[in-house]
């Protein structure tokens, strides 16, 4: 149901007056604008600053280094003062679209320096500097997109084999450590929770770090079910059921921490969330049949099947005690 | 307050990068010109990108340019996956043809050699790539 009609029922069943419910539409159409105006803002941004990188990028053969150089640092200093200016000023949009503009300048920036002094430094050094240098823009930002972005540049930086050691650890073979590694994510997605609740006024990376160590979790654990859970019913039974509870209690035990905070859009993702994994276990069973015309047909009717399933849990969850 | 520390964050990051081009052209400008040979180091990626990338062929550089007669190895390049690699950046426009030029390099008219600026202590920055003993931009016009 639509918010005007969601207002116009509240209004003749009395709960709300004809004046606060014009309040209320009033409120809602200019908070839609204002984020509709900062995703353009956001949009903006990025592509005119992916623009510029490219056109450093180029390597100019007309112009000489020291002329690059002087218009690429006028360029990064304007940039730099006009956010400054933004944000003294209190312009949040142009605050958002310069923000990331200057951000993505220190990396054409760096680069430009690399280029010009044949700098033969991998992405390894190229991530630690622009991570360390653009962090100030990050801070101000409240795009949290940008500032998940930015974290994935920041743990890039333990590049150097680290991520090749953890993923062989994750998914070379499913042992305590595999568990204990999704736990410590959901750990550390809980600390940038509490964090985030103290910092949320001045910056969003706490809330950014908790999202992306939660998304690693859900990655992590259906990384499990895949590697472990949809294969080795005849020879690995233990392993097989073993790793299939830890995904399904994984998914429990989200759904339960959903109720307990009374977050119904949560709980629904999860409990979808387990209906595919379901659905991709059966048809990790059935990948021979999907090799063929009947098989096309069978997965054409399985998808829609899924998606009813979908609307029917949805509506099921909408009506659940646990939410009203 | 508030302003003025915003106006530090802000500040920073653009003296550090004036001071890092500035401390680069210093060690550019007041280190040692040597030449080295330069040999491919993967066929498949010689020309990534915008640079490329190779490896000195050190049995063909003469050491006699570094102290002692020795070729300070360590000091040129970023150790890589397979062995040391060295960058140098050129306009995506000629990649082509210095690729074709690359693969001539044993007859004496395209020999590849690159300038460095050598700092003993602070390693080596390439300043000019050469073909055939000219600057680059000669052999691809």
């Amino acid at each position: 149901m639509s918010l005007q009609k969601k207002l116009n029922t509240w209004k003749e069943q009395q709960f709300i007056t004809a004046e606060q419910c014009e309040k209320i539409a009033a409120f809602e159409r200019q908070r839609a604008a204002r984020t509709f105006g900062r995703s353009a803002f956001i949009i903006a941004g990025l592509l005119i600053g992916l623009g510029l990188c490219l056109i450093v990028a180029s390597n100019w053969h007309a112009l000489g280094p020291v002329i690059k150089l002087a218009g690429d640092f006028t360029l990064l200093g304007g940039l730099f003062y006009t956010t400054f200016w933004c944000i003294t000023h209190e312009r949040k949009g142009l605050t958002e679209l310069f923000t990331i503009l200057s951000f993505l300048m220190i990396g054409a920036t760096i680069g430009l320096i690399g280029q010009t002094f044949h700098l033969d430094g991998g992405w390894h050094s190229f991530a630690t500097a622009w991570a360390l240098l653009g962090l100030p823009f990050v801070v101000v930002s409240r795009a949290l997109f940008f500032n998940v972005g930015w974290l994935c540049l920041f743990f890039s930086l333990f590049n150097n084999g680290w991520w090749e050691k953890i993923f062989d650890f994750l998914f070379d073979s499913f042992n305590t450590g595999t568990v204990s590694a999704v736990l410590c994510l959901c750990l550390l997605s809980y600390a940038g929770k509490k964090l985030d609740e103290t910092a949320h006024p001045y910056t969003l990376l706490p809330k950014a770090f908790e999202k992306l160590a939660m998304w690693l979790a859900y990655l992590s654990i259906f990384g499990i079910g895949l590697r472990w859970g949809t294969s080795g019913w005849n020879h690995h039974l233990g392993t097989t059921l073993l790793a299939n509870l830890v995904v399904f209690a994984f998914l429990a035990g989200r759904m339960f921490l959903a109720v307990q905070m009374q977050n119904m859009i949560s709980f629904r993702r999860n409990a979808i969330l387990t209906e595919i994994y379901i659905f991709i276990l059966f048809a990790s069973h059935l990948s021979n049949l999907f090799m063929s015309g009947v098989g096309f047909i069978f997965g054409g009717l399985a998808v829609l099947a899924l998606i009813y399933v979908f609307k029917r849990t949805s509506l099921y969850i909408k009506n659940m005690e646990a939410f009203k | 307050m508030k302003t003025k520390i915003l106006a530090v964050c802000f500040t920073l990051p653009f003296v550090c990068l004036v001071a890092w081009t500035l401390c680069l052209t210093w060690q550019r400008n007041h280190g040692t010109d040597v030449k080295v040979a330069v040999m491919g180091y993967d066929p498949r990626d010689l020309l990534s990108g915008h640079y490329i990338q190779y490896q000195i062929d050190w049995a063909k550089t003469d050491c006699s340019q570094f102290e002692n007669n020795i070729c300070p190895k360590k000091n040129f390049c970023r150790e890589g996956r397979w062995g040391r690699q060295c960058r140098f950046y050129v306009p995506e426009e000629y990649a082509k043809q210095l690729d074709e030029l690359f693969r001539k390099r044993n007859n004496p008219e395209t020999t590849f050699e690159v300038i460095y600026s050598y700092t003993p202590g602070q390693g080596a920055m390439a300043k000019e790539l050469l073909i055939g003993g000219k600057n680059w931009r000669e052999s691809v016009r």
